[in-house]
């Protein structure tokens, strides 16, 4: 375990340092002067200059690079040119934002996707598994976007039950937090639902025609036990690496959900960064979302050793 | 059966004191997250909004665009017109509690002419010095008369930060903003939300209305909408023209609108470069029959439901200097496609380029069908915004749908579109004549003899044509009708002296 881990941690920063490069790189390919659009409607020649001067948008990209590596080294994220806030605050405030709709989405993804998935597959042709098909057709077509608004209409506007939207931090308002991350947590959850039931219902398809299972079943256990302790755990390794990647994907944002329910989180900070030009922040932004990813797939090779004895040796 | 009820007032009691807390608190939906907040610095709409609540300005515009006194009591104009002095509001303080004065006018102005990033440089070019006569009273010497200066600093050039707070933190100030307006700076979480407070030294205090003020950043105009009426807000701003049905039909809801400022306008690149080589771009006939060949109207009534404005000028009529001699010319499609022959052409081809967003994707749309039934073969061109402006300051278009936020008085908008050096003059239109009218205007203190100058000017531009004016947005903001006091004013933004809530 101790050599998977730091075989692990030697790969990731060579990754984290080739990702930056590339997200560095690719955004000077970008059209349009970010000197021009920080410089108000007026554009004044001298200002746009000063500038260009002043972020060293004049300087050849591997200068800027390393200006802005070595910043980066010293724990300097840079300052946002378009807000001129510091972007480490920026991060410090957005990441657990990001980080708990998609705990709560992967959360609501799991609770849905994992029993719906493993009946579905246990009665098989049955009327529940067409219904699960089609939960998962119609979690996968429904687009994010128009479901949110949908909620939002019912419950916020007609019933008001719920905050239709805004993000309240646990440390104000426990209660209040998970009321205003419910119906974000349930459009995101949905979809990874759908995605998560597909897989668990065909593994665990493929699970339950193993020998082990014929064998377990010939001795006489309980169909639970069969279940539970023999075909699920087997079936769980393609849902581990599913749940780990899509994860991973909620965490770099989900820009149009956050759109909707104006949550303050990574997705809409990268695309409006796109569109002011604003590279540090995207810079940021995709580092910290690749590092989080780097450490998910460390999870989930975790996961897999647990999961499979066969792996430990 | 008494104890039930006991704990039930409890309840209750308990119920209403939270209900009046947060009766206490206004709730704003922003559709931008606004950018530096530091009035030299600032860029966009929403600062500006957010400004309203922090900084007072030297002087304030009335919802007729008349100049009235807010930091500034009184101002008087030299006879030569070269210089102004203003008589300063007495006891107030910044949000430091440090004193407003003449020397705090002096160093605010300095400051934003003398800021390397200032983008206030251009509104207070003509101010050559600063003079502080006493603490009351301060002198601005310009290098020539400008009488829209007032109106300069009617905006951010005229609003007034702490000295103390913006010599300590420079290159900070933006991030914990310290003015002198009836709110003060609380938090700020980026893109999330901008939270301030009641200021109890604002010398304007009793019209403050509520304890705290909480700007959200919402960017989906349904969305915004959603939450007002979901009484998440209490007002949003920039209703979409499509959802104001919505509004009108909500019991809980009004609509506040009122005439804007801003501009959208077709301008043709008759000067700048290679693009400018095209028989639109060098005939202004052309221009005219082009004008001919579109109905302001539809485009209004079919993009934005007959909610804007459709007009035929770069000023909107609520200024003082419109000039209702010029009307928009009624569509004819005949007498269009008899000037394209009269130029001996049949079909005339232009490359039609505009910021990728709704309202501008369905102008365009407009635009080429009616102008096709003439004789245009307009292709349409839409660009991402960073990338379309860079090419528009470049004049790397052959036509471009320009939105201009507008200004209170016509001047910077005349000078920057259609004088020869003009800052957004990128489609290089150039005409001695006009230039010389319009800097005799900018020194003209008679509003009469004004207005005649910029009759003369706008006949000259809406002749040449290198740039049709289309149509005005009106402002839009819904609101809870609990909140009350709400004025519109044409630079859209929300003034927070006197809203407080209705009973």
């Amino acid at each position: 375990m101790k050599t998977l881990l730091l075989r692990r941690l030697g790969v990731s920063l060579p990754t984290l340092l080739l990702v930056s490069m590339m997200v560095f790189g690719l955004q000077k390919l970008l059209p349009g002067d970010p000197a021009l659009a920080l410089a108000g409607e007026e554009r004044n020649p001298e200002v746009v200059e000063y500038l260009r001067q002043k972020y060293r948008f004049n300087d050849p990209v591997p200068v800027q690079y390393a200006v802005w590596l070595k910043a980066l080294v010293h724990g300097d994220f840079g300052t946002s040119v378009r807000t001129r806030l510091p972007i480490g605050t920026m991060l410090v405030e957005k990441l657990p934002v990001t980080i708990e709709l998609a705990i709560l989405s992967m959360l609501v993804a799991l609770l849905l996707g994992l029993p719906i998935g493993i009946f579905a597959a246990l009665r098989r042709g049955t009327p529940f598994d067409y219904g699960a098909s089609l939960f998962g057709l119609a979690g996968l077509s429904i687009p994010h976007f128009w479901l949110g608004i949908m909620l939002i209409l019912v419950f916020s506007v007609n019933l008001g039950w719920l905050p239709a939207g805004g993000f309240v931090s646990p440390f104000e308002s426990v209660g209040r937090n998970l009321l205003s991350m419910l119906m974000p947590a349930l459009v995101l959850g949905t979809g990874t639902a759908a995605i998560m039931m597909r897989h668990v219902r065909s593994a665990m398809i493929l699970a339950m025609k193993q020998d082990y299972v014929r064998t377990a079943r010939a001795k006489g256990v309980r169909d639970r036990t069969i279940v539970l302790r023999h075909a699920l755990p087997n079936a769980l390794i393609p849902v581990v690496t599913l749940g780990t990647l899509q994860f991973g994907e909620l965490l770099a944002g989900a820009v149009l959900t956050e759109q909707v329910f104006s949550i303050p989180g990574f997705g809409k900070m990268i695309v409006d960064g796109v569109f002011s030009r604003d590279y540090a922040v995207v810079q940021a932004v995709v580092l910290c979302t690749a590092a989080v990813f780097l450490l998910m797939s460390l999870i989930a090779d975790v996961a897999y050793v647990l999961l499979n004895p066969r792996l430990r040796s | 059966m008494r104890r039930v009820a006991t704990v039930l007032t409890a309840i209750s009691m308990t119920a209403l004191a939270l209900v009046s807390a947060q009766a206490a608190t206004l709730r704003v939906g922003l559709q931008d997250d606004p950018d530096a907040l530091d009035p030299a610095l600032s860029g966009t709409y929403t600062g500006r909004f957010v400004f309203a609540a922090l900084c007072d300005k030297l002087v304030d515009i009335s919802p007729e665009l008349k100049i009235v006194p807010q930091l500034a009591e009184a101002w008087e104009w030299a006879p030569d017109g070269k210089s102004l002095t203003f008589t300063l509001r007495k006891n107030v303080t910044f949000h430091d509690g440090t004193a407003f004065d003449a020397a705090a006018v002096k160093y605010n102005i300095e400051r934003m002419k003398t800021m390397p990033d200032s983008k206030r440089k251009a509104e207070l070019a003509p101010i050559a010095s600063v003079e502080a006569l006493a603490a009351d009273k301060v002198r601005f010497n310009l290098s020539e008369p400008f009488v829209p200066l007032l109106a300069n600093l009617s905006d951010r050039a005229g609003m007034m930060v702490s000295p103390k707070a913006a010599g300590e933190k420079v290159g900070e100030f933006a991030a914990a903003p310290i003015c002198a307006g009836p709110y003060q700076f609380v938090e700020r979480k980026s893109r999330d939300l901008i939270r301030v407070k009641k200021y109890p030294g604002y010398w304007n205090a009793g019209q403050i209305g509520y304890d705290e003020v909480v700007y959200y950043y919402v960017p989906d105009s349904t969305v915004r909408l959603s939450r007002v009426r979901a009484g998440d807000l209490d007002i949003a701003e920039r209703i979409a023209p499509t959802d104001l049905k919505i509004v009108r039909e909500d019991a809980n809801l009004a609509l506040h609108s009122g005439q804007g400022l801003a501009v959208a306008h077709l301008m043709f690149n008759v000067g700048a470069g290679a693009k400018a080589d095209t028989p639109l771009g060098k005939n202004a006939t052309l221009r005219q029959a082009f004008e001919l060949a579109i109905d302001r109207n539809v485009i209004n009534r079919v993009a934005f439901n007959g909610e804007f404005l459709a007009d035929n000028q770069m000023i909107p009529p609520s200024s003082p200097f419109y000039d209702h001699a010029h009307k928009i010319p009624a569509r004819d499609v005949a007498k269009a496609k008899a000037m394209i022959a009269a130029a001996g052409m049949t079909r005339v081809p232009i490359e039609l380029q505009y910021e990728n967003t709704a309202g501008d994707n369905r102008v365009a749309q407009i635009m080429q069908s009616m102008a096709g039934e003439a004789g245009f073969d307009v292709k349409l061109l839409p660009m991402e915004p960073a990338t379309a402006i860079e090419r528009y300051m470049n004049g790397n278009f052959e036509a471009y749908i320009g939105n201009w936020s507008g200004r209170s008085d016509p001047d910077p908008t005349l000078i920057a579109f259609f004088s020869c050096a003009g800052s957004q003059n990128v489609n290089k239109y150039c005409n001695k004549d006009l230039d010389v009218i319009l800097t005799w205007a900018r020194g003209e203190a008679d509003e009469a003899k004004r207005k005649a100058l910029y009759a003369k000017a706008t006949d000259i531009y809406l002749t040449a044509l290198s740039s049709i004016p289309l149509y005005h947005p009106n402002w839009f903001f819904a609101a809870r009708k609990s909140v009350g006091g709400i004025v519109m004013v044409p630079d859209g933004l929300l003034r927070l002296n006197g809203v407080k809530p209705a009973n």
